[in-house]
């Protein structure tokens, strides 16, 4: 085994290991910034084996995409954070699974523990209501009797 | 004018007439909306009383060794399809050539003798009936929509009559079906008359289906519709069946290779005259087909219509013969003569009296005809010319009482209306009379005629004893028809009078329009069997039909052969009048020895059979129409909740197997991430598997 | 004569666009539209050749270039399509009658979806290219699963749905059968024509694939795959349960087209593609398709015999009288293919007259009950006299179209049945002719009952009916007039009809190999018979 190949296995191995990390975190985790988190390292650890690989093979493809993605990342962080900051406003949680409404609508949601009583909602800055998924939207009979017939 | 004019005038003017009264009867001519139908039918008449002169005076102009006096003429083609010349599994055994043959059907009309002398029975009647009918059905609210009926009736017989074709002649054999249950039905508001009609056309069509199938096997076997060779310019264009049938039968010898389908093709013809002609077991709907006017009666169920059967199986009857159907056809002609006339015995409805002795009567003919003889042709066609009349005279004399008594057929509640009806009364024994067979009236002729073919039958040949049995059943039957004949005579006509309450009181003879056709009816009853009789004319006529020279040589013998062993005139006209006498003896007096009669023959069950027509129409209730209604209901039911039951399952499938994979669809993030996941590593271990 | 095909398919198309404006205009537009298309296909129908050659043939280019891919827009007419297209531009003409009074909501748009539904149908018949056969076909649904959807009885949306679906379900499969006869023909072409060439020409298919039919299981498959959409559309029994309940949903013009036009799609398929391109697949399935169709007549008068709704009887007797038309198709005899193309015509005239008829009858009294009505004779003798034709005409009253039909068939079906019995499984040959006998007698039985129901016995009416209910008008009685008409010339003179059909006499080329057919109702004996006039059924 040359050097080259011994190294490229060494930064492979770290960024699988990286890689491995950041997923078990963003499965077992339910804090949104954690998993968030537990993503980003998930990302570096792609990055790192692109960087490897470009290294190995004498080019710079794979740093190029590496800064891509440290960009996206970075665009990606910001947006991402402001959402859970939103989620956080509305609920004063940060549990992943209070956010289950994308659930068919016969499906129960999923508690871990009896719930206290939901905490007020703040609502000076409401948001549009989504409808649960699959459920026929309700709509106003003003909006269906002017064409009864279809 | 040709035999070719009036064989085409004889049906069109019924049906101009007809389509005049139902154009203009109900807006211009009203209550004159008989006019056209009585003219056409009368001229249609007049035409065919011609055409049989012609017939006549061709017919002795014909050379000795002749096959017989035809005259076609062809109308117009009714479809005409070749058949591909190179398909071999199609070809039909006995096609002329070893060319396709082709489906080629036209409307021809043809005058011989058998024709000429139906159609002219049948215009006859037709033309008095009409008469009559505007006596009776005046002031009817339908009263153009009958003419109309009628003249389409007239029309669609004498084209049954006259049709050379067979595909033709069962148009028109369907049409006179469906010109009778229009007929039947034709005061629609009575639920009785309307499911009479429907009852009636059914078991026709159950028959005709019979003919249908016969048709098919013709086709099937001999490539053509036409009964008679067909010949132009004296070279033979295309063979009949008929001749067809005989030359394979005659070439075998015995019972050949092709006796088995013709045999078939027989039975299912007699099938079809079972259904048209009212023979067992298809009889059932004559007695109901009484709902209708009288006239009606008179004409189809008992003068023309119903003698549709007859004239078919006569039209064949060298094929009945050749291949033995006679035995079926006598069986079942002589059976049903009896069981009729056992059923007529008790009935109450004096016009059910004179449908079940129509159809005991159709039975003697067809026992007639199924000695397979030219003679046993020529007294069916005897018979059923006097039957016609003095048939029609009784119908229309029912209906003359009908007219004075409101309607009122039950003859319980009649009695005593000799003094009231007297031209009624005399006409109607006179039709008594001839019907019984008294001498000199024509029955009595017509009947010893199909009595002596029967004998001369029973004399030797196969099967004799199964005509001798024959025999003394229509002697017996002999017996029976002054019975149930002058049973209702001296009940309506005799005895202390009795007046329905339908009548008011009111019971008086019928107008002129109407006795006038019931003299006419009287004198041709009395006379035309002595006529022919004496003249021997119509026999002499009848042997210049076309028919198979084999067949014709096989009989002439026995024709000369029938030599009086026994005094059969005598012998059965002591029968009738021991009959009559008896008949007097039992309803005459008292009414106790009617009452003892009755119980004497219910010792034996036999009173109950025969008031209960022998049970028949309940049978079929129980035996065919409500299976076939149950096996329908289920049919719907299965329909209903398997077939498309199983449709909307496939139709749920995707539905439910949606439902099946909801739970997937849970909302939580992390099961999402862990189903991504699982997702990649399956690909992953694929890929590198 | 081509111009004035191309004429009568875009004069609808015109209709559609000129309609608009109340009730009253756009129904005496489409009135208009619909009679001068009539005409139009009147004067086609006169000038027809006899012997059912094609005629007033046109044929453009449509997309793909003649080399490799050739879709063409080829339209035309022969004995097998010309009937049934006149029979089409009639019965809208009935169509649009017998809505005149009753449609009353969205009248601008009921009437444009059914005149472009008469483009659609007049099409399908017309094509000759399998493509445009194809997007006629479908396209056929679309407007009349709209006109039964929003103009329906109540039950519409299920009925719209289920007719939608049901249909479309097996005419994919009918799709994927219709394209691999195109792709089989790529892959072997018939000596004399041009290798490498997707042609979508059904006469060329024809010759192709009679001259070199396909391997024996590959017509199997395709056979079966065909199957699928023109034995729903037809419909044959088991798959007829979606015509029932889009009949009775269905406003009266839809049930009139529906079961006049709609279903002799499926018949048409089966006579242009399955029996002509697929010889030998069809023989030697023609013991059981000769079942299939003879279960259908028997069962669909069964059912009908029970019914108690009009509706529903009358499409239960569609169920049995195509089965006639099937069986005489699949017969394959010269005289019952000619009766079955001539009674596809005979149930549109009869059929589709009845629907106008029970239609009528629902406008008046609101129930299509037959318990709750009852001798109308009486109070409407005009609709009881033109029900009483075309109740004869469709149980085969000699005289009257419906017979002559019938006769046909089951001529040329009990013909082939003897013959085909004397080569074995006589019992089974025997009972199929037969039970086609009896099937005439039980049309008989629920008809007639039918009619003596409701037009005869003591007057009865639905109470909430205000007395004075009316006989036709004239405008209702000049739309059975044609009918009527039509029903007893076909009767009277057949011979006009078949000779312009002209099924019989088409030139004969016959499958090179004789089918071992391996017919095993019940026994594992094998039974030789020669392949027969199928040739008879090769269209242009």
């Amino acid at each position: 085994m040359s050097s080259e190949l011994a190294l490229l296995n060494n930064y492979l191995i770290v960024g699988a290991m990286l890689f491995g990390i950041g997923m078990i975190g963003f499965l077992s985790r339910r804090n949104m910034i954690v998993m968030f988190l537990s993503l980003e390292i998930m990302l570096q650890g792609v990055s790192l084996s692109l960087v490897a690989w470009g290294r190995f093979h004498n080019d710079f493809g794979g740093q190029t995409l590496t800064l891509l993605i440290v960009a996206v990342a970075a665009c990606e962080a910001a947006l991402a954070l402001a959402l859970v900051l939103t989620l956080f406003a509305r609920r004063d949680r940060l549990d992943i699974t209070d956010w289950q409404l994308l659930r068919e609508s016969n499906q129960p949601p999923y508690y871990d523990e009896p719930q206290p009583a939901a905490p007020p909602v703040r609502r000076d800055q409401p948001l549009p209501r989504l409808p649960v998924a699959g459920v026929r939207p309700e709509t106003s009979p003003d909006e269906t009797d002017y064409r009864p017939e279809i | 004018m040709t035999i070719e004019t009036l064989l085409i005038l004889i049906p069109a003017l019924p049906l101009v007439g007809a389509l005049l009264s139902a154009a203009l009867g109900p807006r211009v001519l009203r209550r004159q909306s008989h006019w056209p139908v009585v003219v056409a039918v009368v001229a249609s008449f007049l035409a065919s009383v011609v055409l049989a002169f012609q017939v006549q005076r061709d017919v002795e102009k014909l050379p000795t060794d002749s096959q017989g006096f035809e005259r076609v003429v062809t109308l117009w083609r009714w479809a005409d399809l070749r058949m591909p010349p190179s398909d071999a599994s199609l070809q039909p055994d006995h096609s002329p050539s070893g060319e396709g043959t082709s489906f080629r059907v036209d409307v021809v009309l043809r005058a011989d003798p058998l024709s000429a002398v139906m159609l002219t029975i049948v215009t006859c009647i037709s033309a008095l009936v009409a008469v009559y009918s505007v006596g009776y059905m005046h002031g009817d609210r339908g009263y153009w929509r009958f003419f109309a009926y009628f003249g389409l009736f007239v029309f669609s017989m004498t084209m049954l009559v006259a049709a050379s074709n067979l595909v033709v002649m069962f148009v028109f054999w369907e049409l006179v079906g469906l010109c009778s249950y229009l007929l039947i039905g034709f005061w629609y508001e009575k639920p009785a008359a309307a499911a009479s009609g429907m009852k009636a056309f059914l078991v026709n069509r159950v028959g005709d289906a019979g003919f249908l199938l016969a048709m098919f096997l013709i086709w099937t076997f001999f490539g053509t519709f036409h009964l008679h060779s067909t010949w132009s310019d004296g070279t033979l264009v295309q063979r009949g069946v008929i001749d067809q049938a005989m030359t394979s039968l005659g070439a075998a010898k015995t019972l050949g290779s092709h006796s088995a389908p013709i045999a078939a093709i027989c039975c299912l013809l007699m099938w079809a005259a079972c259904g048209k002609s009212a023979q067992f077991p298809l009889h059932v709907w004559l007695p109901d087909a009484m709902e209708g006017p009288t006239p009606v009666s008179a004409l189809i169920h008992a003068a023309t219509m119903v003698t549709a059967g007859v004239y078919l199986v006569a039209r064949c009857l060298p094929l009945f013969a050749a291949c033995r159907v006679t035995d079926l056809v006598a069986l079942v002609g002589g059976g049903t003569a009896l069981l009729a006339a056992v059923i007529a015995l008790t009935q109450n409805d004096l016009k059910r009296i004179l449908a079940y002795s129509t159809i005991s009567h159709l039975g003697y003919m067809f026992l007639a005809l199924g000695t397979g003889t030219l003679a046993g042709l020529t007294a069916a066609m005897f018979h059923l010319a006097t039957h016609a009349f003095f048939k029609a005279l009784l119908f229309l004399g029912a209906g003359s009482v009908m007219h004075a008594t409101g309607g009122v057929t039950d003859i319980r509640r009649l009695g005593g209306l000799r003094r009231r009806l007297p031209v009624t009364y005399l006409t109607f024994l006179i039709g008594c009379l001839a019907i019984a067979g008294v001498w000199p009236l024509s029955g009595f002729f017509s009947k010893d005629a199909i009595l002596q073919v029967v004998l001369n039958r029973s004399a030797s040949g196969e099967d004799a004893e199964l005509y001798r049995t024959l025999f003394a059943t229509a002697m017996f039957g002999v017996l029976l028809i002054d019975f149930y004949m002058f049973r209702p005579f001296f009940l309506v006509f005799h005895g202390a009078e009795k007046l329905p309450p339908e009548a008011d009181g009111r019971v008086q003879e019928s107008p002129g329009v109407m006795t006038v056709p019931l003299m006419i009816l009287a004198f041709g009853s009395v006379a035309i069997g002595a006529y022919f009789e004496w003249t021997a004319g119509l026999a002499r006529f009848l042997a210049a039909m076309p028919l198979p020279s084999r067949w014709r040589e096989l009989h002439a013998g026995e024709l000369a052969a029938s030599v009086q062993t026994v005094p059969l005139g005598r012998i059965s006209a002591a029968v009738t009048l021991v009959g009559i006498a008896l008949a007097a003896a039992v309803f005459l007096g008292r009414r106790s020895k009617a009452a003892g009669l009755a119980r004497l023959m219910n010792v034996f069950g036999l009173y109950s059979l025969s008031y209960g027509k022998f049970f028949i129409d309940p049978i079929y209730q129980w035996l065919i129409v409500r299976p076939v209604r149950g096996v329908a209901w289920l049919a719907a039911l299965l329909d209903r909740w398997a077939i498309d039951e199983l449709v909307d399952v496939v139709g749920w499938t995707p539905k439910w197997l949606g439902a099946a994979l909801r739970p997937i669809q849970n909302g939580l993030t992390p099961f999402y991430a862990l189903a991504m996941m699982v997702g990649v590593l399956v690909l992953i271990v694929m890929l590198l598997m | 004569m081509s111009l004035l095909l191309m004429i009568a398919l875009l004069l609808p198309l015109l209709g559609v666009v000129l309609i608009g404006g109340g009730m009253r205009r756009s129904r005496i537009v489409a009135l208009a539209f619909a009679l001068a298309t009539f005409a139009v296909a009147a004067v086609l129908a006169a000038c027809s050749p006899r012997g059912g050659e094609p005629f007033a043939v046109t044929d453009w280019a449509w997309f793909g270039d003649a080399a490799t891919l050739d879709i063409r827009w080829s339209v035309g007419l022969d004995g097998l399509s010309l009937w049934l297209f006149a029979l089409t531009s009639l019965l809208m003409v009935v169509a649009v009658l017998v809505s005149w009074e009753s449609i009353r909501e969205q009248t601008t748009l009921y009437y444009r979806l059914l005149l472009v539904l008469e483009t659609g149908m007049l099409g399908v018949f017309v094509a000759r290219d399998i493509i445009l056969f194809y997007v006629f076909f479908e396209f056929t649904l679309i407007p009349l699963f709209f006109v039964i959807g929003i103009w329906g009885s109540d039950q519409r949306r299920r009925a719209a749905m289920k007719f939608f679906l049901y249909t479309l379900a097996g005419s994919v499969l009918t799709l994927l059968g219709l394209l691999s006869l195109v792709v089989w023909t790529f892959y072997h072409p018939a000596s004399g024509q041009t290798a490498g060439r997707l042609t979508f020409s059904i006469p060329e298919l024809t010759r192709s694939l009679q001259a070199r039919p396909m391997d024996l299981n590959v017509q199997l498959w395709v056979f079966w795959a065909l199957f699928a959409g023109f034995a729903i559309k037809s419909p044959l029994f088991p798959l007829h349960t979606w015509l029932p309940l889009a009949h009775v949903e269905a406003p009266a013009a839809g049930s009139v087209l529906l079961a006049g036009v709609l279903l002799k799609v499926g018949v048409y398929g089966f006579a242009r593609f399955s029996l002509p391109m697929l010889p030998e697949a069809a023989w030697l399935l023609m013991p059981w398709l000769l079942g299939i169709a003879m279960v259908g007549i028997i069962y669909g008068a069964l059912v009908a015999l029970a019914q108690q709704d009009l509706k529903r009887l009358i499409a239960y007797s569609s169920v049995s009288h195509m089965g006639f038309c099937m069986l005489g198709l699949f017969a394959m005899n010269p005289l019952s293919v000619a009766g079955g193309v001539l009674q596809m015509v005979n149930h549109g005239l009869a059929t589709g007259g009845l629907f106008a008829v029970v239609g009528m009858l629902y406008e008046r009294y609101h129930t299509r009950q037959m318990a709750d009505l009852g001798g109308l004779a009486r109070r409407m003798p005009w609709l009881a006299m033109f029900a009483m034709v075309l109740t004869l005409s469709s149980i085969g009253v000699p005289g009257l179209n419906g017979f002559v039909g019938e006769f046909l068939i089951l001529a040329g079906t009990l013909q082939r049945c003897w013959t085909a019995a004397l080569s074995g499984h006589a019992t089974y040959y025997h009972a199929v002719g037969v039970l086609g006998v009896l099937g005439v007698i039980l049309g008989a039985w629920y008809m007639l009952n039918m009619y003596r129901r409701v037009f005869f016995g003591p007057v009865r009416e639905p109470e909430h009916v205000e007395p004075p209910v009316r006989d036709l008008s004239p405008r209702e009685i000049c739309c059975f007039v044609p009918l009527v008409v039509l029903i007893v010339w076909i009767g009277v003179q057949p011979g006009f009809f078949l000779d312009r059909i002209g099924m019989e006499n088409r030139g004969a080329t016959r499958g090179k190999r004789e089918v071992q057919a391996s017919f095993s109702l019940g026994g594992r004996d094998e039974t030789r018979i020669h392949p027969s006039s199928f040739d008879s059924l090769m269209p242009p």
